[in-house]
């Protein structure tokens, strides 16, 4: 496959990414249903949707680990077929995930470029030119990282940017970013933000995987909502608000029946009061009484209680 | 709620059952103290899946269904007769080994399980996830019946239906906070969603994204 240039050469109306009637079923779940997405050079598509609405099921398809049982991919104009994870690398799509998997003993540079080093003679991994490509990329994003420094001395945000470039180590024309600032201080999403604006100029489709709407309207053209597995909407963030946004992932009238309860609370069972945990929860105090349903409810990646 | 059953433990906080106080250090603790957690990752955390239906149901109870140290199988299919029965768990029979049945029935035969120690307290996080809607509409019955027969029961829930459906009272968490605490009358999915995702009420949501006056293209009513 031939490297692909991120500035595409067809006129900016044609999506780099067209998936069309994807459908995928696992057993007894259809968890996509004739989706469609299009994703275009030098703009940020927001994919929104409550957990389970589909959007973990199509970035798999998008990246080559499911194969969808229906429907057809195009990349740059041209459908091609993925049967393994390489195949979306190759095609110059690459995501960049919460939990990328690093390896603490390696440089940073063979952290970007591992499974794909540049070889030199007899097949044998040319280091010299993986450091300087390595660091090429760092410089590029603005990473302050030697491309020689073990990983396993970097803090989280910096391997976070080690995870960024290798992404970007493939020259992706569709980058997947999803759900990326989850783990990140404020100062290090206005970084990633800026990122995310420097691949918009280098004319990279990206699609970005969020619940947060502040920052969807804030760095999103584009929106496509999923629920339950359809594409309910798409279109441009210029012309929608949040509520519009809020009724399309919600959706219609709850057409499941659930049972009739007489509500019937009695004694105080258990209480809480000002359980804290150092990194999954804070400040929770609650109580829970004979005979009661407490709900908790919360968009994953909000802390819910797990 | 892994807190709460004593696998994670916090840092700070006080719990009580029933008035008493209550340190939880482990699942054991919190058995001993009729709370029992049923998780979402049944095959990982739930079922032991090469084990047939009665020995998951009985694992935690082997007290009642043993006596001098052995175990006494005509107990054990008892027990374990008595609360699958109750969820009409649809299997060819109690020696079925897990690992064949349906994750709705999967489902089933783990609260079966936690049942049978007879707790006070039952956290269920994420019941019907990946299950069919009649196992869902059976489990969900069967909530209901055990909330009428006094069991306080802790149901995290990512299905806006689901939470609509069957919560007496909703938590809504956000970035590891409560957000919102929300009596049955005060839910709808708007609030529910506009708590979780950090949205003020309607009105105030104004000036964040430009405003369009019609809905983007390729919307649906």
């Amino acid at each position: 496959m031939q490297q692909h240039a991120p500035q595409s050469v067809e006129s900016p109306a044609d999506p780099v990414l067209r998936l069309n009637g994807i459908t995928k079923t696992f057993p007894g779940v259809k968890a996509l249903n004739a989706v469609s997405l299009e994703l275009y050079a030098g703009e940020v598509t927001a994919l929104i949707g409550e957990n389970g609405a589909g959007k973990s099921t199509i970035v798999k398809v998008l990246t080559g680990i499911y194969r969808a049982d229906s429907g057809t991919i195009n990349v740059g104009g041209t459908q091609v077929n993925f049967t393994s994870a390489e195949d979306a690398t190759a095609a110059g799509i690459t995501a960049i995930h919460q939990e990328t998997v690093l390896f603490d003993e390696l440089s940073v540079a063979e952290n970007i470029f591992i499974g794909h080093a540049p070889r030199g003679r007899f097949g044998l991994i040319d280091t010299a030119a993986m450091n300087t490509r390595a660091q090429e990329i760092l410089d590029r994003i603005d990473a302050p990282l030697s491309a020689t420094t073990p990983l396993k001395d970097l803090g989280i945000a910096n391997k976070h940017l080690v995870a960024i470039a290798r992404a970007l180590s493939v020259d992706a024309r569709v980058v997947i970013m999803d759900e990326p600032t989850a783990a990140l201080s404020q100062k290090e999403i206005e970084e990633l933000y800026e990122l995310v604006n420097r691949l918009k100029a280098e004319g990279r489709a990206i699609l970005f995987i969020s619940h947060k709407f502040d920052e969807v309207f804030r760095i999103a053209d584009r929106y496509a909502v999923f629920r339950d597995g359809e594409k309910v909407g798409a279109g441009l963030m210029a012309d929608v608000n949040e509520g519009d946004l809020v009724q399309l992932m919600i959706g219609r009238a709850v057409d499941q029946i659930f049972p009739v309860r007489e509500p019937n609370t009695g004694e105080e069972v258990l209480r809480i009061a000002g359980y804290a945990h150092p990194t999954e929860f804070d400040d929770i105090s609650l109580t829970l009484h004979a005979g009661e349903i407490l709900g908790f409810y919360g968009l994953v990646g909000a802390g819910r209680p797990s | 709620m892994q807190a709460i059953f004593g696998i994670t433990r916090p840092s700070a906080g006080t719990l009580h059952i029933g008035g008493d106080a209550c340190t939880i250090r482990s699942p054991v603790d919190a058995i001993a103290n009729g709370i029992v957690y049923v998780p979402e990752d049944r095959g990982k955390q739930g079922a032991v899946l090469g084990l047939p239906i009665y020995q998951n149901v009985t694992l935690p109870s082997l007290s009642q269904t043993s006596r001098s140290g052995f175990l006494r199988l005509a107990n054990e299919f008892a027990l374990a007769r008595k609360y699958t029965e109750r969820l009409e768990l649809r299997a060819a029979s109690l020696d079925q080994v897990m690992g064949n049945l349906s994750g709705g029935n999967q489902q089933k035969v783990v609260i079966a399980k936690w049942l049978a120690t007879k707790p006070r307290v039952i956290i269920l996080d994420e019941p019907t996830k990946g299950i069919d809607i009649g196992s869902k509409a059976a489990v969900h019955a069967f909530m209901a019946e055990l909330a009428a027969e006094g069991l306080a029961i802790i149901m995290i829930s990512s299905e806006i239906p689901e939470i609509l459906g069957m919560s007496d009272r909703v938590i809504v968490m956000r970035d590891g906070l409560i957000a919102a605490e929300l009596s049955r009358s005060e839910l709808s999915p708007e609030t529910l969603v506009r708590h979780a995702a950090g949205i003020g009420p309607k009105g105030h949501a104004a000036g964040i994204g430009p405003k369009g006056h019609e809905p983007g293209t390729g919307m649906q009513p």
